[in-house]
Order: structure tokens, then sequence, then C-alpha cells
């Protein structure tokens, strides 16, 4: 490609600026501050357009660094022509405040029409390189060969195209990739992948449980469900177990109650009968006859009146039977006195009579005892009272008609019952001594009769405290069975008080099918005992389940770090994955790179440096190329930085690196190349060197060479 | 007389998905403390009965705290009756847990029970299963056996997915709606579905999903709540209302950073869609880069609520970004969690590579991106990625 000539409307510093260029070599000597790299963006710009319109600093984004100082129409025009069509188009550009507003126009520089060949991308479509490579390649700095070739701008210009070294770094990239792949590597033991997968392993293993578990808590959830119904029916049961004996209990009791109240009635119709025995007894056949009041006043009466009489205690049959043998003797003696004073005869009686009138009484007597006792024991025994009671009132008949015999005999002989001999005083003696015994004994019971005059006191008339005794007995009997029936009615009363006696009545009799209290208490027993286990049981499950809960949520914890572990193992994987694929890319890109580039690059180098140095092609270059497209200075068959060379030699090194690149990289159409003042630093010698290499390429390219000194010119 | 349906409540659920295990324990007490506060507004507003449609726990194992809350709080409520039809999640094992079931707990098996409420509400129920004893039951045995009177309000009770025609799966869970037309359905009280759903069964009923009580997951987005139904006794007129009680919120947002060159603007950016969600819209220059009615239609979806501190929030990037474009989730996410409870960054954004523009870059960079075009063996979608990396990594940055 040539440029032919430029025509600038305002572009940065640049006003209404034109210019020509010739084929091959252009010289521009001109001071520092002309403007120089701004004709240079000029140009690059009229191919690409505006570039870096996203960056905010001014100095990258040409937009704001070449709009225009003193304002007026941005943009300008190039006239150059396509070495391939030989075909010659100017370029019109204008720009406006965006993008938008650029206007790009393109004529056949010879007929003035406009063309429609390129595209505003008309510099990539015509060189085959893209903006940001045409920059680094055809625009050679002052700067860059005046700082010297370090390896910093070494990788710059093998990297081309790029404003950060992607060349120079691609070992380092290529290494690290490397490095993380192994790390994460799921081949090696100590690869991020393989110990992600066994750790996995083992917590899928112990996962396994889970599930164990989860049916184990549900199992044993379903098994206290059970239990738990089959306890509250056990409960229920053991309730009504319980129930039953309190009410079997107090069943017991309400029998226990009948029976005493029964007992208590029977008791009382005992009593009452025998109570009406006993009044029957004491009145004999006037009881029928007697009104119950009447009964009731008689008994009081007797009862006071034997009450005060026997107050000093009762005689008993041995005292019953001595009082009357001895009144019994008196008798005699009294009637022994009588026939003594009689006869005059003292000390004698007429033993004959007497004994055989005492014969007739003692047969008189036995008879009545016989008699009454006979009597008695008839109506005692209940087997015909009232034949004992006519037996007994025979012999009481016969009793008093011989008692009356007795006092008669009595009366008859007191008068002359006088002891004047010593025969009559001392039977005399004896009756007063008699008497007053008998007197002095009868006195307890009969304290209101006067027994001043004991020695005529006529003591048959006592005969009836016999009869009194047995009286009182058998009042004493009836008073006993009225208070005991007394006692008991009130027993009943106070039973009936506090029971409810009609309920009492009514009870059923103990059922037959009825468990026994004890056969109750055995089953209460047994079923209690199954309470407690279940219960135990129970408290035993709860307690597994927590425990099952607790490993679970061990499981849980360990299935959460499980499920974040295969996340992690995915992402390593994929990452694992994506580094092995850019890993892969970028060494097949680095081959493609090296082989497009690599020896045309090399050998376009040594064409160059030959120049340069001026040797024959015969001669070996000490020099070789790397990967990255670094040179290395070789000496005694090892490569060394060129850092080792002189300023000089590292200039020409660079330069002829430069265009070797151009040739590589260029295709057909060969590009323009603008040197804005490399040379800076060579010495004489070097600079001739300098002028031959821009002989030698301005044959093949156009040539634009800035400087600033007429020496390097 | 006032009814509350709800379902799919999922209480003991890991939450492994989003949170960590601090965060995941807490949000399970809260789905805890929702189902507490549904039975405090059921209460306070004098509902009747509660369905629970199913679902009502994730897992089989229910833990024994939950369950022992759950029957306590229902317990606690005997001025209310439960009816609990068991999921696909849940077994009844949770019952199990109580050794005496609660006097107001009413469940169901795998035949048609019905309870009638009140004079002429009945409510009906059943496990869904295709076999009985192992012989398989016909299609529609389950719509078939329903026998309702006309004259009664009948809530019918199922747990599974409701299909307009059979056999688009083998699934007893499913529920073909045809068969149960006719069949004097008032309201079909539904779980299984995550989200709230209804439509119309014949002339006379509906059937209704409510969603999940509070949303777990990220697909569970739109609102969420229980479903009050208050039905007139006498004429069978229902109010049904949507009651949204969730402590959170989840919120799936997308942020569309097309264009943009570095984090820092997709922070704003997605600063400044959240804010108009959460209805405090900064009058910044980035509202004008902010599509407006998609994020109404966000709003929409989450039932005209607004998107608070509490909630939980997935921001999605998507659009296209240039292959220089810096961007760190990382970054995002820093600068975005103190806003919510929990956030997530999702990276959808795809680079833009045109190949043209390298078909003559000159360098390793240029072969490179012209070498995973070539690869004939790598798939279209992952060769953006593999660029971006390799590029990424010969710009000296670190990548992922």
């Amino acid at each position: 490609m040539r440029l032919i000539s430029a025509k600038i409307e305002n572009f940065g510093k640049l006003h209404d600026f034109t210019i020509d260029f010739d084929e091959g070599l252009n010289v521009f000597l001109r001071e520092n501050g002309y403007g120089k790299s701004t004709l240079a963006s000029f140009i690059r710009v009229m191919f690409y357009g505006l570039s870096g319109d996203r960056k905010t600093q001014d100095e990258e984004n040409d937009r704001k660094k070449y709009r225009p100082w003193q304002g007026g129409s941005f943009g300008g025009e190039l006239v150059f022509e396509e070495e391939a069509s030989s075909k010659k188009y100017r370029i019109v550009r204008t720009f406006g405040e965006r993008k938008g507003q650029d206007i790009f126009r393109l004529y056949d520089a010879e007929t003035n029409l406009e063309s429609h060949d390129y595209s505003e991308n008309i510099g990539e479509e015509i060189l085959k390189i893209d903006e940001r490579s045409f920059k680094k390649t055809v625009f050679i700095g002052q700067m860059e060969l005046e700082t010297g070739i370090t390896s910093e701008i070494n990788a710059k210009i093998g990297n081309v195209s790029e404003d950060r070294d992607d060349m120079n770094r691609y070992e380092t990239v290529l290494e690290g990739l490397k490095d993380e792949i192994n790390a994460i590597s799921p081949h090696r033991r100590t690869g991020s992948i393989f110990k992600k997968r066994m750790e996995l392993e083992i917590l899928k293993t112990e996962l396994k449980d889970k599930e164990l578990m989860e049916q184990e808590l549900t199992q044993s959830a379903g098994k206290l469900h059970e239990e738990g119904d089959e306890l509250r029916k056990l409960k229920k049961t053991i309730e009504g177990l319980n129930g039953r004996l309190v009410a079997r209990s107090q069943y017991q009791d309400v029998i226990n109650d009948k029976i005493n109240y029964d007992n208590l009635i029977q008791e009382i119709s005992g009593c009452e009968h025998r109570l009406l025995e006993a009044e029957k007894r004491y009145f004999g056949s006037l009881y029928q006859d007697m009104t119950q009041d009447m009964r009731l006043e008689k008994i009081n009466r007797g009862l006071r009146e034997l009450d005060d009489r026997f107050r000093c205690g009762i005689p008993d049959e041995k005292d019953l039977n001595i009082l009357e043998k001895r009144i019994a003797k008196l008798q005699f003696l009294r009637e022994k006195l009588g026939l003594m004073k009689e006869n005059g005869y003292t000390g004698r009686r007429t033993k004959g009579s007497d004994g055989s009138g005492a014969v007739i009484r003692l047969t008189s007597l036995i008879i009545v005892v016989a008699a009454l006792a006979f009597g008695g024991w008839l109506v005692i025994s209940d087997k015909s009272t009232t034949v004992g009671l006519m037996v007994a009132v025979a012999g009481l008949v016969v009793a008093l008609i011989l008692t009356v015999g007795i006092s008669g005999s009595l009366d008859s002989r007191s008068g002359a019952n006088v002891r004047k001999s010593p025969g009559i005083n001392e039977v005399s003696d004896e009756i007063d001594h008699l008497s007053r015994d008998i007197a002095s004994y009868l006195h307890e019971f009969y304290p209101r009769v006067d027994f001043s005059d004991v020695r005529n006191m006529d003591f048959e008339a006592f005969g009836g405290l016999r009869n009194d005794v047995l009286r009182y007995a058998r009042l004493c009997d009836i008073r006993d069975f009225a208070g005991e029936l007394a006692a008991k009615r009130k027993a009943k009363a106070d039973f009936e008080g506090c029971h409810d006696v009609e309920k009492l009545m009514n009870i059923r009799e103990t059922s037959v099918e009825e468990e026994s209290f004890e056969a109750m208490s055995r089953s209460l027993k047994e079923y209690s005992a199954v309470y407690n286990e279940k219960n135990e049981y129970i408290h035993s499950l709860k307690a597994h389940m927590n425990a099952v809960e607790e490993k679970l949520q061990v499981l849980y914890e360990k299935e959460r770090s499980y499920e974040a572990g295969l996340d992690e193992l995915n992402e390593l994987e994929q990452r694992h994955n994506l580094m092995i694929l850019v890993r892969d890319h970028l060494e097949k890109a680095h081959e493609n790179f090296s082989k497009v580039y690599m020896t045309p690059l090399m050998s376009a180098f040594e064409k160059y440096y030959r120049i340069f140095i001026n040797t024959s092609g015969l001669q070996d270059i000490p020099y070789r190329m790397d990967a990255n497209f670094n040179i290395g200075f070789m000496a005694e068959g090892q490569a060394h930085s060129t850092q080792l060379l002189s300023e000089g030699f590292k200039n020409l090194v660079e330069l002829a690196r430069r265009m070797a690149f151009i040739d590589a990289m260029y295709g057909e159409e060969k590009p323009f190349i603008v040197l804005d003042d490399p040379f800076v630093n060579l010495d004489e010698v070097k600079v001739d060197g300098a002028m031959k290499f821009l002989d030698e390429i301005s044959k093949y390219h156009q040539v634009i060479y800035f400087t600033c000194h007429e020496s390097r010119k | 007389m006032k009814i509350v349906h709800c379902a799919d409540l999922h209480l003991d659920s890991r939450l492994n998905a989003n949170l960590d295990e601090k965060k995941a324990a807490e949000r399970r007490q809260e789905l805890l403390g929702t189902w507490l506060r549904l039975l405090e507004y059921a209460s306070k507003h004098e509902v009747s009965a509660i369905l629970i449609s199913g679902d009502m726990f994730d897992t089989a194992a229910v833990s024994s705290t939950t369950a022992n809350a759950v029957i306590a709080s229902i317990k606690r409520h005997p001025e209310m009756v439960f009816f609990y039809l068991k999921g696909n999640h849940d077994t009844d094992s949770f019952l199990n847990r109580a050794e005496l079931l609660p006097e107001n707990l009413y469940t169901f098996n795998d035949s048609w029970r019905m309870y009638r409420l009140s004079g002429n509400i009945v409510i009906s129920g059943r496990e869904l299963t295709n076999s009985f004893g192992g012989a398989k039951l016909p299609d529609n045995w389950a719509a078939r056996t329903l026998n309702l009177r006309e004259e009664d309000y009948n809530i019918v009770m199922l747990h599974g997915q409701v299909v307009m025609s059979r056999g688009e799966s083998e699934d007893a869970e499913e529920i073909h709606l045809p068969d149960y037309a006719g069949r004097n359905v008032d309201y079909m009280a539904l779980g299984h579905v995550h989200r709230y759903m209804d439509g119309q069964l014949d002339g006379r009923g509906i059937w209704c999903y409510p969603g999940c009580l509070e949303g777990r997951g990220f697909d569970e987005c739109a609102r969420h709540g229980f479903v009050m139904l208050d039905i007139d006794e006498d004429t069978h007129k229902v109010k049904r209302q949507l009651i949204d009680i969730s402590k959170r919120h989840l919120w799936t947002v997308p942020v569309d950073v097309t264009g943009l060159e570095n984090s820092v603007d997709m922070v704003e950016r997605a600063k400044a869609e959240l804010a108009v969600l959460s209805g405090t819209p900064a009058s910044g220059a980035e509202l004008e880069n902010i599509d407006q009615g998609f994020l109404k239609e966000i709003l929409d979806n989450a039932g005209s609520g607004r998107l608070r501190p509490d909630d939980m929030v997935k921001l999605v990037l998507k659009g296209e970004l240039m292959i220089e474009t810096e961007k760190s989730a990382d970054f995002i996410r820093s600068q975005l969690r103190p806003m919510f409870y929990y956030i997530r960054i999702e990276d959808e954004t795809r680079r833009r590579i045109d190949y043209r523009d390298y078909e003559n870059d000159k360098s390793l960079k240029g072969e490179f991106i012209r070498a995973v075009r070539d690869d004939m063996q790598l798939q279209e979608d992952i060769k953006p990625e593999v660029i971006d990396a390799g590029i990424r990594l010969l710009l000296g940055e670190k990548i992922g």
C-alpha cells in the first residue's frame, strides 16, 4: 500500500494541513512538537476510525484526544494506492460527538466517484490486520527503541497486537493452568476432585444409614403409638378393675351392714319375746286381763317396793333356808315352851304328841315344797304352764293351811311358854335368842316393821320373803329385758339414722358370677405389672427415638455437607474441564501462532539483521528466537538475553525483529511504515547501518521517517 | 362459617439448597412459626375448621420437636376442628408421635371419609391410591365412589396433581378433574402444587391449591398463604381469599446487565431494580435502563407485596457482556448482601464474542479464539466460556 496524500481539516493540533507522500523513503526533518505522532495517528484513524470510545482516559480515547483544539470540522481525507489492484482511493472521514455521528466516505481517487469496494472497516479489510495490531507494527515510536529493549518491550512486540503481553504471559498462564489442573485433578490422590470424590464416597456410605434411621424412627413412632394405645387400654382395664374392686368392697360393707341390721332386728324381736315371756311369767293368768299400762304400773310399783326391800342385797337360797329353819325351830320351841308351861313341867316335853305333830307338818311341808317345785319346773320349762301353775297354787294352798295350822298351834302355846325351871328357862332363852337373830336378819329387809317385841312376834308372816325374792328376780328380768330392748331399739334407730335402710333392704344377694375379691386383686396386680412394663418400654422407646433423632441430626448435617460437596465437586469438575479446554486450546493457539509466524519471522529477522551489520549469508548470526519470539543472543551454545548487548545493538536487533513481524504478518498488501525518530541512541557507525537499513526497507515499503536531527536524515 | 384451607407446609424441610445450616435451622423454625400464626389468625377470625390438604411435613421422619409442637398447637385450639389429609411427603407418623391424638383432629385413609361439619357443610377426603390390597383399582375409582348429597355444601380434600386427561403419568396422585364433574363438589381443597392455583370444576364447583404457606426455594416465589373460605350456610355463597402471612418472601429478580462494563455498574443497576421492587425507586439515571413493565409483572406475581429487607432474593444477571467486561459475582454479592436476609447471585450472562472481530487479530489471543472457534468437538454454548477464561488468564486475571 502506498500513501499518496493526506489532507487534515482538524485533527488534534493539526489544522488545515496537507501533506504529500512519495514512494519509498519519505524523510521529514521536523522539530519536536510538530505533530508527528498526531499525523501518524491520523493515518491510522483514516483506515480504522476513532478507537477507544469506551475508554475514559483522554490518552486512550481517540475522540477526546484528537478533538480539534481550535474547533471546526473534525476529520480529513487520505489518498492511497492499493498495490495489489493498483487502484487509488480517497478516504474521507469526519467525526462527530458520538460514533453514530461519524461519517465515512470512500471515493475512487481517479474518477472521484464514491466507491463501495470497502466499508468503513477498510483498514482491516485491506491489510487483513486489526487496528490494534496495525498500531503495534507499522508505527515504530521513538521511545520504543530509545528506552532500550527491555523484556517488556520485547514481549510487547512479540505480542504484536495487544496492549498487554499475552505471549509473555503464555508460559506463566500455561504453567498456572497445568498446576491448577493437577491440583484439582481427579486422577491424583492429592487432586481436589479426587479428594472430594473420596470424601463424598465416605459421606454417601454414611448416609446409607439415613433411610434406615428414618425408617427406624417412623417405625418406632408407629410402635410408640401402638404401645400408647395398649397402654391406654391397659389403663382403662386397670381403672375398671380398680373401680370394681372398690365397688366390691363397698358392697361388702353394705352386706355387712345389712347383716348387722338384720341381726339387730332379730335381737329386738328376741328381746321383745323374752320381755313378754317374763311379763307373762310375772303376771301369770292375770296377764290377759290387764292393760299394758296397768302392767307397767304394777311392775314399776313392785320394782320400787322390792328395790327398796332388797337395796342392801338379795337373800340367797341358803340364807332363806336357814331363816325358815330358824323360824320353824322357833315355832317348835314356842310350842314346846307352851306345852311345858301347860303341863307345869319344867324341862320335859310330851315327845309323842310333839313328834307326831312334827311328822305331819314335815310331811305336809315336803308335799308343799314338792308341789311348788314341780309347778315351778312346769312353768319354767314351759311344759304346761297352766298345770304347773295349778300344782304350784295347790302347793301354796297346802303351805298356807300348814302355816295357819302352825301359827294356830303357836298361838295356843305362846302364852304358856314360860320357862321357870331350868328346862323352861333354857327354851325361853333359846327362843329369845332365835327371835333376835331372826328379827335382826329380817330388819334388813323390813326396816319399817317394828321388831321391838321380838319374843312374841309371829315370824310366820315373813314367810313371803322367799316369794318376794322370786318376784323380784322376775321383775328384774323384766327390767333388764326392757332395758336391753330399749338399747337395741336405740341401736336400730341409730343405724337407721346413718344408713339408707330402704336401699339396704333392697340390696340383691351376692351374684355367683362375680369374681372373688382376691381374683380381682390378683389380676389388678398382673395388669399393673404389664402396665409398668409397657410404660417402661415406652420410655425406652422414646429414649431410643431421641437417640435416633440425634443420630439423624448428625446425618442431616452430613447430608447437607454431601449436597454442598456435590455442588463443589460439580464446580471443580467443571473448572477442571474448563481448565483443560483452555490449556488445550492455548497450546493449540500457540502452536498455530508459532507455525504461522516463527519460521518467516526468523528468516525475516536474519535478513534485516544482515542489512544492519552487513554480513554475508554464509556467516551464522548469533541470535535465536524462542517460542515467545524473544530474541536471544547465542554465546557458547547458550541463549542469553539481549540485555547484555549494547544499547545500539539492542536497538538494531529490535528494529530487525519489528520489520520481521511486519513481513510475517502482512500478507499481499505491504503496509507503509512510520518511523518516529527511532535512532537517537545509535553511534555514528550504527547510524550508517540504520540508514542503509532504511534504504533497504524502502525498496519494499513506503517509509515515512520523522527525525529532528540532520545527522539522522 | 369460616374455614381455612392450607397445604404443603413442608415443616421440617431440610432447606439445604440455599441456606447454610444456621439459617436453614432458623428458617425451619420460621415455617413452624408461620403455622402458629395461621392458627392465631384463624382463631381471631373465628374460623371453625382448618383443612390441611397434605404434605404438612417434608419427611416421614418428623422431628419430635416439630411433631409435638404441631400436636400441641392443635390441642391448644379446641375451638377449631382440624382435618388432616396426608400427602406424598409425609406419612401419618407424626400422628404416631402423640400417644394420644388431639380430639379435634380428624384424619383420612384410602377410602372416602366424610365429616359433617354443621347442618349442611360436609368435608370428604381420601388418600389417593390406585390399588387396593394389591389389586389395581379402576382409573376413576375414587371419583366413582364419591357420593355427595346435592343439598349439602361439599368440600372434597385430595392431595395430588390435577390433570385434564388421563395417562399423563402412571402416578396415583393424579386427579383427573373431569371424573369429579357433576358430583356435587362445591370446593375441591387440594394440595401438592406449591403455588396458588384454582379453576372451575364444573358448573357448580371449583378446585383450588392454596400453595405452600411460605416459599422455601426460589422456585416458590409467587405469593403464598392459605385460603380463607367464608361460607354462608343458608345460601352456600362463598367468599374466598388468599391470605399471606409469610414471614419472608422469595424473589427472583432478573437484572439485565447488557452493555455494562464492570461490577460496580452492575451493582448500581441491581440496586436500582431492587429499589423499584421495594417501592422506593431512586430517581437515578439507572431507572431509564430498567424495564419497568417487567418489574411490575414480578410485583403482580408476588401479590403486589413489596420487597422487604426480611426477604430472600435471587438475583439473576442476564444479558450479553463484552469479552473484556469485568464482572465479579463475589463483589456484587458482597455489595448487596447487607440489604436482605439472604441474597444469591446467579450469573446467566453470556460473553458476546463476534468471531469476525478476531478474524485478523494476529496474536496468540487471536489464534486462541480461532482455535476454540474451529474446534468441531466443542459444543457451541461452552465456547464463549472457554474463550472468556483463556483471555482472562492471558490478561493476567484470575478466573472463576
